[in-house]
């Protein structure tokens, strides 16, 4: 019986604790968009990527609606073309303003394909778990 | 001319009793039919075609329906601004025409365009204009409750829809009547596509048949027997039962029918908006009236029918005709301002009766004010005016003038009969009371003219302002000519029946020898101190000037309805169901505010209306008990109560009739509307934020909130064109049967006891509930057997998209809106201004503009201001051509400023805010504050013309003094019977006619106080020169 019970609650802490590790967040958000594009939001970050003619850019916020600092996260990005499974990584260029960090812009943009999909895995380095968001871009729009 | 009359009237003086008399009774009949409405008619006009497009996204819409009608729009002529709304399924565009065009004129103009438009649009998309409308043509909400559920949603709506509308609709002056909630019912035909997947069906195949379901033919005639038949071929469908026996195709010989692949029931169509009563699901109709019509009339017509139907509703259904009714507010206003009236002519007789103290010249000056409002009655008739608070005001502000020509006439006719009867040669009476009103005409038709000229301004006015003003100044100016006329010709004759025999002599009474004592010794202490008198008024002047930067600045005077309108704006790409939970949400919070009576909802938009609404909004109207807290407060604590508790939702709050008017004036129901013009959506919703985020901290503002063209989820299904050929299909024909299953579309129409009810097939809930049961949809049978699926031809996948884009002359735009609460628009607009210009960078092609009452009251005040200097230099031409002199002129126009000191300090002293009705006050202040000074300037002149008197200073305290009555009086009447309006602050119907009464009375109490002395004194410090020059040239002339 005390195995059972050691198991059993072993199984629910272990659960918890990995609740917030790599699981996706593709519900909508209600954080309100800054830059007039798409929101995806973790517990603590909140994602926006906004697809213009030759870029595709991506802003990192706080709950308070304040742009992350680069040192606080560690980002990575691939892509996945429509009916395909492989995913490809990409590169993100840091853009700056004023000497700060402002935002990514996606390199290697796919620009002749109607759509797809931008993975991101961002991991926040002071909480220490990583979350995965995934984005639909649309070049010709 | 004027002495024509005159001798006419005196000649034939039965006939003008008769013709008074006739006036008077036709002037009654006409009065009571007059049509009654709160304003006057204020409605832009504009034209509304709305497209329904078959559940497109915003973006086709857009570019499919929109700009198409927009390209052919432009170049209309005497267009001022085209708006268009382009949301799921439903083009609206607003052409908005300059104010006096004709609107039948401009519906055919637009038609024409629309004729050429309709070619250019895909196939069954027909563009419809609206029905003219009316600013306040929604007149009326009824609510349809049932208790327990004791009648379904769909037949709450069927009796409305079936019964209730057609009778309404029948009233004469209903325009419209549009209904939300409950459920339109509709036969549904929901296939299963696993069920055609299992007897090979294709979706073409199911597409054509159904489209045969229901047809009726005809058979042409049989004779026989000396008769003829008509042969009817009866293919129409009755009953479900029908539906379900129809065949849809074949599978190894066997006839499929469509039972077997669909459930066939009666369903309510799917929904777009909904209702609610108290926090109820109900039925609630919004009654429209047509433009011109009686609102209150028509109010009572439909209680009479909807009281005829209720007996043959049935059980459990209740209707609620006090839902929001804008008759009441009508009825308040019009009420509040006719007891006004009354109050005001009886506080203008007892002025008449303290300082004549003769009831006979007291009646005789009386009865110019009914016959000069019967008369005005008449004109409006004539003219197709209506009985509102406007033209009400003007006949209020009137009052007091009405009797001024009167009271100098009979004054001067009493004191000439009684030196006639005192004469040795007495004339007769008739040529005594002919010369008696012929000296006096020329300064009763000056200042008759100087008032006429004052009021150029108002008509000068355009727009919402303009509409406002202008009937008020016609029906002032029209009431004044007709006193004018009676002065000219029922005064003399009354004189002449009534002022007969003896007349005792006329003394003053202890109040006026009180006043004219106060007054001489005034006079006494001025004139010797002329220069400090002149520097001290000077000084008052300037003071009050310099209370002006320290009011506040705002377009209209906030209108009291009686009730409110709460707008609750949730995120886009919320479902229907979602808001529905919302709406009742803020139901319950509002209700829990004790002055609620009751409150009614519409979520989303109905069928028929026209104006494009997402289902993310809600419109809540609140009816309130008469007793309570003032509805500032409540009103604050349902805005924090709503915020609390729904934090994530936005909220507006206003009346509806100024949302209406706020959205006629912006497009947007709100005080302010900023507005961002650009090309790419995602920048507009970038800078609206930054924005909105700029002047969000800006104290005042309220309810500030960015128009929701936010993102809404979508799932698209993209064609790939290669894949799809490889099969034989073309992306337009997948794109067809695609809509057909998902959107699905009515296929027949089946008739029930005269009501009509569609027939429509879609894919049942199962077969489309997600992208994997989407991308299993049969497309194709290839001949080998193999069935070509969605996923084959194309991919299927989540994003997003607009929710709607609103384009305002050729242009998209965003807007952000807000209120005002405890500030005035004025200074809140320039500190706006302000925080954008720091913080907000627009990129190359972005503008701001900014919109609202803002933009009308600065247009509004720069048309008042550069009019109401023209009016002051025909004012100055017409003293200078009757004086011949510019001192004189100057002498005259110098008591506008000291009017001016009054009716600044008493708007400081209440409303601390300048609007363009204050303005109005002003305006009128000038005609009635120069009205005493050329009394008082003309007698000096005749003293020293006929009475031998010479430029003294006895001379002017002896004119001053015999002029100090008439003057009192005339200030008296004018004040007093605004007087009941300076009290109304905030009652309905009032809060127009409050600052203008405000101000008239302000000034003319500085007016008269000052005037006493200063105008006296201006004439001995610059007149001696002037007047001798007057006197001599008139010499010459004769």
């Amino acid at each position: 019986m005390k195995t059972l019970t050691a198991t059993l609650y072993f199984i629910v802490l272990s659960t918890t604790l990995w609740a917030h590790d790599g699981h996706d967040h593709d519900g909508p958000s209600s954080f309100q968009p800054k830059k007039g594009g798409v929101v995806k939001s973790t517990e603590d970050i909140n994602i926006e990527t906004i697809t213009q003619k030759d870029r595709v850019n991506i802003y990192l916020f706080d709950n308070d609606g304040k742009k992350k600092t680069q040192d606080s996260f560690e980002i990575n990005a691939q892509i996945q073309l429509p009916k395909q499974n492989k995913k490809e990584t990409v590169k993100l260029k840091t853009i700056l303003e004023e000497g700060k960090f402002c935002h990514f812009e996606l390199e290697g943009h796919p620009k002749k394909v109607h759509r797809y999909t931008l993975h991101l895995t961002v991991k926040d380095k002071k909480e220490n778990h990583t979350d995965k968001l995934s984005f639909t871009i649309e070049p010709t729009k | 001319m004027l002495n024509s009359i005159i001798r006419f009237a005196l000649n034939h003086r039965l006939l003008v009793v008769a013709i008074t008399a006739f006036m008077v009774v036709y002037g009654a009949i006409t009065l009571k039919n007059l049509p009654i409405d709160v304003f006057p008619d204020i409605t832009k006009p504009t034209v509304t075609i709305i497209t329904e497009s078959h559940g497109m996204a915003p973006e086709e819409v857009e570019t499919r329906v929109t700009l198409p009608i927009e390209s052919y729009l432009n170049g209309i002529p005497q267009v001022e601004r085209i708006r268009s709304q382009s949301g799921i399924g439903l083009s609206v565009i607003y052409i908005e025409f300059e104010w006096d065009t004709d609107i039948y004129r401009n519906r055919q103009l637009v038609q024409e365009k629309l004729n050429l438009a309709k070619e250019k649009l895909p196939k069954d998309i027909a563009p419809t204009m609206g029905p003219i409308g009316s600013l306040m043509g929604q007149i009326q909400q009824i609510a349809l409750t049932t208790q327990a559920n004791e009648v379904n949603p769909m037949e709450l709506r069927s009796i409305a829809e079936w019964i209730i509308r057609p009778r309404l609709m029948t009233i004469q002056g209903v325009s419209q009547v549009i209904s939300i909630g409950g459920g339109l019912k509709q036969y549904q035909i929901l296939v299963s596509a696993e069920k055609m997947n299992r007897y090979q069906l294709t979706m073409e195949q199911i597409d054509k048949q159904l489209s045969q379901i229901s047809q009726n033919t005809t058979g042409g005639f049989l004779e026989t027997s000396g008769q003829e038949f008509l042969i009817r071929n009866i293919g129409s469908i009755d009953s479900t039962e029908d539906i379900k026996d129809t065949l849809v195709g074949l599978h190894f010989g066997k006839p499929i029918r469509v039972g077997d692949i669909a459930d066939v029931k009666e369903h309510p169509r799917l929904k777009r908006g909904d209702g609610s009563f108290n926090g109820n699901p109900s039925v609630v109709m919004t009654i429209q009236k047509q433009p011109g019509a009686d609102t209150v009339k028509i109010t009572q017509a439909i209680e009479r029918a909807v009281n005829e139907i209720r007996p043959s509703l049935p059980k459990g259904v209740h209707i609620n005709l006090d839902v929001f009714k804008q008759a009441n507010f009508i009825e308040a206003s019009i009420q509040g301002i006719q007891g006004k009236l009354k109050f005001g002519t009886v506080l203008v007789f007892v002025i008449l009766f303290i300082f004549l103290s003769n009831l006979r010249m007291s009646i005789i000056t009386l009865t110019a004010i009914p016959v000069s409002f019967l008369i005005t009655a008449i004109v409006f008739s004539l003219f197709g005016l209506t009985v509102n608070t406007m033209t009400l005001g003007g006949l209020a502000i009137a009052i007091g003038e009405l009797v001024d020509d009167s009271i100098v006439d009979v004054e001067n006719v009493f004191r000439r009969l009684r030196e006639n009867s005192q004469s040795s040669q007495p004339l007769s009476t008739l040529k005594v009371i002919f010369e008696a009103s012929s000296e006096v005409r020329n300064s009763i038709v000056l200042a008759t003219i100087i008032i006429a000229l004052v009021f150029f301004p108002l008509f000068n006015l355009s727009g919402l302002e303009g509409r406002l003003f202008t009937p008020l100044g016609t029906a002032y100016l029209t009431a004044l000519i007709a006193s004018l006329v009676v002065s000219l010709t029922l005064t003399p004759v009354l004189c002449s029946f009534f002022l007969k025999g003896k007349l005792k002599e006329h003394r003053d009474t202890r109040f006026v020898s009180f006043l004219k004592n106060i007054d001489r010794k005034l006079l006494n202490w001025s004139l010797s101190h002329s220069r400090l008198v002149l520097g001290l008024s000077a000084g008052l002047l300037i003071l009050s000037l310099g209370l002006v930067p320290w009011m506040g600045r705002d377009f209209l005077p906030q209108f009291n309805e009686g009730t409110a309108m709460v707008s609750i704006i949730a995120s886009p790409g919320i479902s229907l169901a979602e808001s529905n939970k919302l709406g009742q949400q803020a139901e319950m919070l509002i209700l829990e505010t004790k002055e609620i009576k009751s409150v009614s909802r519409r979520t989303g938009r109905a069928e028929l209306d026209e104006h494009a609404m997402g289902v993310n909004v809600s419109e809540i109207d609140i009816d309130f008990h008469h007793e309570g807290r003032p509805r500032p407060v409540v009103l604050e604590e349902i805005r924090s109560r709503l915020k609390q508790t729904l934090p994530n939702i936005g909220v507006n709050i206003g009346q509806p009739i100024s949302h209406l008017i706020d959205h006629m004036l912006s497009g947007v129901s709100a005080a302010i509307a900023i507005k961002i013009f650009g090309a790419d959506l995602a920048v507009l919703r970038q800078k609206a934020v930054e924005l909105q985020d700029a002047i969000k901290s800006v104290p005042g503002l309220v309810d500030l909130k960015i128009e929701q063209q936010g993102l809404i989820p979508q799932i698209k299904i993209k064609i790939l064109r290669p894949e799809a050929a490889t099969f034989g299909l073309n992306p337009g024909e997948i794109t067809q049967l695609l809509e057909a299953a998902l959107n699905g579309e009515i296929v027949a129409q089946v008739i029930e006891d005269s009501r009509i009810y569609d027939v429509f097939f879609q894919f049942d809930e199962t077969s489309r509930g997600s992208i994997e049961k989407m991308e299993e949809t049969v497309l194709k049978v290839m001949p080998d057997g193999r069935k070509v699926k969605l996923k084959d031809v194309a991919d299927v996948y989540e994003t997003t998209g607009p929710n709607e884009i609103n384009r305002e002359n050729s242009q998209r735009r965003i807007v952000i809106s807000a209120n005002i609460s405890k500030r005035d628009l004025g200074s809140l607009m320039g500190e706006i201004q302000t925080q954008v210009k720091e913080k907000v960078k627009l990129p190359e092609g972005y503008y701001v503009v900014y919109g609202g009452q803002f933009e009308n009251q600065q247009q509004a005040t720069r048309k008042i201001m550069i009019f109401g200097l023209i009016s002051l230099l025909g004012i100055a031409l017409v003293l200078y051509s009757h004086f011949g002199s510019a001192t004189l002129m100057l002498q005259i126009m110098a008591t506008i400023p000291l009017a001016f000191i009054g009716g600044i300090t008493f708007l400081f002293l209440t409303d601390r805010t300048i609007t363009v009705a204050s303005l109005v006050g002003f305006i009128t202040l000038c005609g009635v504050a120069s009205r005493n000074s050329i009394m008082m300037i003309s007698h000096y002149l005749h003293l020293m013309k006929f009475e031998n008197e010479s430029f003294t200073k006895d001379m002017i305290i002896r004119g001053s003094q015999e002029r100090l009555v008439p003057v009192m009086m005339t200030a008296c009447v004018a004040s007093l019977a605004l007087l009941p309006l300076v009290f109304a602050k905030g009652q309905p119907g009032s809060e127009i006619l409050y600052p203008v009464a405000v101000v008239i009375v302000g000034g003319l109490i500085s007016s008269t106080l000052l005037d006493i002395i200063v105008t006296p004194t201006l004439f001995y410090f610059f007149g001696q020169h002037a007047a001798k020059h007057y006197i001599n040239k008139k010499e010459e002339i004769i």
